[in-house]
């Protein structure tokens, strides 16, 4: 009985759990103008090697494929209700950081509600967080999501 | 009589004579209303941090700061890399190449410029150190209060980074220069205590230097010294800021705006009092300064201190701030 007790223990203080060491962030923004919506996510390349398995050593081509699906996978974007397909990403590794970027047409004549779903690297990195910035309507308008806040409606008069 | 027939008759004598006692005692009470408002807690929210990061890394040798002048202009170019101890708590220190121009003989402007945008985001850094690490005093996010139930950010509540130091999440993990690495360089976001021992040892613990110790430069042109500058006689002294703490409650609901008292955990905790000590809104002093720069000894009219209390670097300029800065 002693040992069982001695071992689980050891594991609290030995094996790797939730500590502050894994804060890390993850910056998205959604802005438009007449013509288009651009969407820009800016993220640690090193976190998002450790969120997909293997990425590191794919070429870039393929580390591209595979962050667009993982994109797909974990956002979704409404406006005015309606489900927005945002693909065609491009993609930009600068400064041990990956840019990210899609432009859509602007096909919405006022935006008046906005909805985001956001699992970004939730799932895969403790304590991980998104901050989102909404350039739209003249404002600029920033929150948080993480583990606990994964769904934000914005209105706009 | 067994174990288990033992455990179940004193169960049974608890209940027999807690019911016996009082009817409704068995009844669970029914769950309490909430009421939002009152289940904010001010006291957790409004904790702050005054103990940092350990610096365990040891003065890089590729720190890099060169500056030169070209008629009316200083220019300058650095890694921001530092020349004293440091701390790493991500694992994100990087060199991370940058250049400044400033003016040669900067001029009091009219007005002044604030560090911010007008919505409160940050829009300037306050100057360069002499050592190649820039100032950034304004923390951007997620330092800022964001809205417990939208998590939408509050701007008018921006964190003072040297009150929220520590390496708790939520926190800005400053180091023993109140610095830390960020996704464009190594930046010091209050008074650069390590770097003060580099250029004068002694100084951050109460020696007295035998004149000005300048840190850096503000975007404006004008230097910055460390604590110390001239009195109105010419005479060392040390200089203090004209900011105190508001009095009383902050006017927020602990939701949408922070509530409890202020206690220096935001920018907007602080107030300016004109006279309250020597120096003016901007952390500076219209007064001659004569110092020795890394291009030689230069006379300035004006000069910006960092201070022990807040703001210690300034939050704006009385000249024209460069657009290198932006």
């Amino acid at each position: 009985m002693k040992g069982v007790a001695f071992f689980l223990l050891s594991l609290f203080f030995f094996l790797p759990w939730n500590n502050f060491h894994d804060v890390q962030v993850a910056q998205f923004e959604l802005s438009q103008n007449k013509q288009s919506l651009v969407l820009k996510i800016e993220v640690e390349s090193k976190d998002i090697f450790r969120a997909l398995t293997g990425l590191e050593d794919m070429p870039l081509y393929q580390q591209n494929a595979e962050i667009n699906d993982y994109l797909q996978r974990t956002t979704q974007w409404f406006i005015n209700d309606e489900p927005l397909a945002i693909c065609n990403y491009t993609f930009l590794v600068v400064d041990g950081h990956f840019l990210i970027e899609s432009r859509i047409k602007n096909t919405f004549s006022t935006i008046k509600h906005v909805f985001f779903v956001n699992e970004f690297l939730l799932d895969e990195i403790p304590d991980h967080m998104n901050i989102i910035h909404f350039r739209l309507k003249e404002q600029l308008r920033s929150f948080k999501m993480d583990k606990s806040r994964q769904k934000i409606s914005l209105v706009y008069d | 009589m067994n174990a288990k027939q033992i455990l179940g008759l004193v169960l049974f004598s608890c209940l027999f004579f807690c019911c016996k006692k009082e009817l409704d005692c068995c009844v669970l009470p029914p769950e309490p209303p909430v009421d939002s408002s009152s289940a904010v807690d001010c006291a957790e929210a409004n904790a702050i941090s005054t103990v940092g990061v350990d610096c365990t890394f040891p003065a890089p040798d590729n720190s890099n700061y060169v500056e030169t002048i070209d008629g009316a202009i200083r220019s300058i170019s650095c890694n921001t890399v530092p020349n004293h101890t440091y701390g790493d708590f991500r694992g994100r220190f990087a060199p991370f190449e940058r250049s400044f121009s400033l003016p040669t003989s900067p001029t009091i402007a009219q007005e002044t410029t604030s560090i911010f945008n007008t919505n409160n985001r940050s829009r300037y850094f306050f100057g360069v150190a002499t050592n190649g690490v820039y100032f950034a005093p304004a923390p951007a996010t997620p330092f800022i209060f964001e809205n417990t139930q939208t998590g939408e950010y509050n701007w008018d509540w921006v964190f003072e980074a040297s009150m929220n130091k520590g390496p708790e999440q939520d926190q800005v993990k400053l180091d023993c220069a109140n610095a830390h690495s960020g996704d464009q360089g190594y930046h010091y976001h209050g008074q650069m205590f390590a770097f003060a021992e580099v250029l004068s040892p002694g100084i951050t613990s109460g020696s007295v230097p035998d004149e000005p110790v300048q840190v850096g430069w503000a975007a404006d042109g004008f230097p910055m010294v460390y604590l110390y500058g001239p009195d109105a006689s010419g005479n060392l002294v040390k200089l203090t800021a004209s900011y105190r703490l508001k009095e009383g409650e902050r006017p927020g609901d602990g939701i949408s705006a922070p509530c409890g008292p202020y206690n220096g955990k935001y920018y907007n905790d602080y107030e300016y009092i004109a006279n309250f000590g020597e120096l003016d809104e901007c952390n500076g002093i219209e007064r001659s300064i004569t110092i020795n720069t890394p291009s030689g000894r230069q006379h300035f009219p004006y000069f910006y201190v960092v201070t022990e209390t807040f703001p210690q670097i300034g939050r704006c300029f009385t000249g024209s701030p460069d657009d290198s800065f932006l």
